[in-house]
């Protein structure tokens, strides 16, 4: 947690977590029981790029890029977003995590929401993979920086 | 309107609703991600409360999937949750 956050600030912080966890949960909801569809980021993304379905697609990909505009019109600011890493890092960063999302067939949205959702073992074995690795390479990036 | 259309307008309101709720969760700053997986730092517990919510929403759905569509979703006559191939 944020040092500046204490007390009451972090309960609504948690707050605002929770019930933003939920929009995404009806937002995945929505996509399974209207359309059949399921609401996994990277995947939309390729199948987009490569051209299929492609207007429910690029509809779901513009109205995921309105979400923080919508955001500024509801609270009245952009939602915050701290970028300490310099761009080479940022680069390399998004290329491995394209590449590894397709080899592991999805993303924190597909295996994360969805396949845990679903009790599918695959996403859980995918979720359990990527966090623990997240959580070393973090590790690593913080005992070898300072 | 179209089957067509409805459809886009339904993953056009799913992207927007996806969009504002991972505004609001905190999780577009890459700083509370990386928080919660600092374990041995400063934790932040946040996005275990952002994944509950959305895992707890989308767990009821895919049962009401399950129990009154059966194979079939609303507006198309082939849902991807049945094909077991399909990359989520």
């Amino acid at each position: 947690m944020h040092d500046d956050l204490q007390g009451g600030i972090v309960v609504s912080v948690y707050w605002s977590a929770l019930v933003g966890g939920m929009l995404i949960g009806v937002s995945a909801s929505m996509l399974l029981l209207m359309n059949g569809r399921i609401a996994g980021i990277s995947g939309i993304l390729a199948r987009l790029v490569q051209g299929a379905e492609i207007s429910t697609n690029a509809a779901f990909v513009v109205g995921l890029l309105s979400g923080p505009l919508l955001f500024l019109l509801v609270f009245g600011q952009w939602p915050s977003i701290t970028i300490i890493s310099s761009l080479p890092v940022i680069a390399v960063g998004g290329f491995l995590v394209g590449f590894g999302t397709r080899m592991g067939s999805g993303c924190t949205s597909g295996h994360g929401v969805f396949g845990l959702a679903r009790l599918s073992q695959r996403s859980i074995v995918a979720v359990a993979t990527f966090v623990s690795c997240a959580i070393i390479a973090v590790f690593l990036m913080r005992t070898f920086r300072s | 309107m179209n089957t067509q259309l409805l459809r886009v307008l339904v993953s056009l309101t799913s992207g927007a609703v996806f969009g504002f709720g991972l505004s609001l969760s905190g999780m577009l700053n890459p700083v509370r991600v990386r928080g919660f997986l600092d374990i041995t730092g400063n934790w932040d517990p946040s996005l275990a409360f952002v994944l509950g919510g959305a895992v707890g929403v989308t767990a009821m759905a895919w049962r009401l999937a399950g129990r009154f569509i059966g194979q079939h979703s609303i507006l198309a006559s082939t849902c991807r949750k049945t094909d077991q191939s399909t990359v989520v």
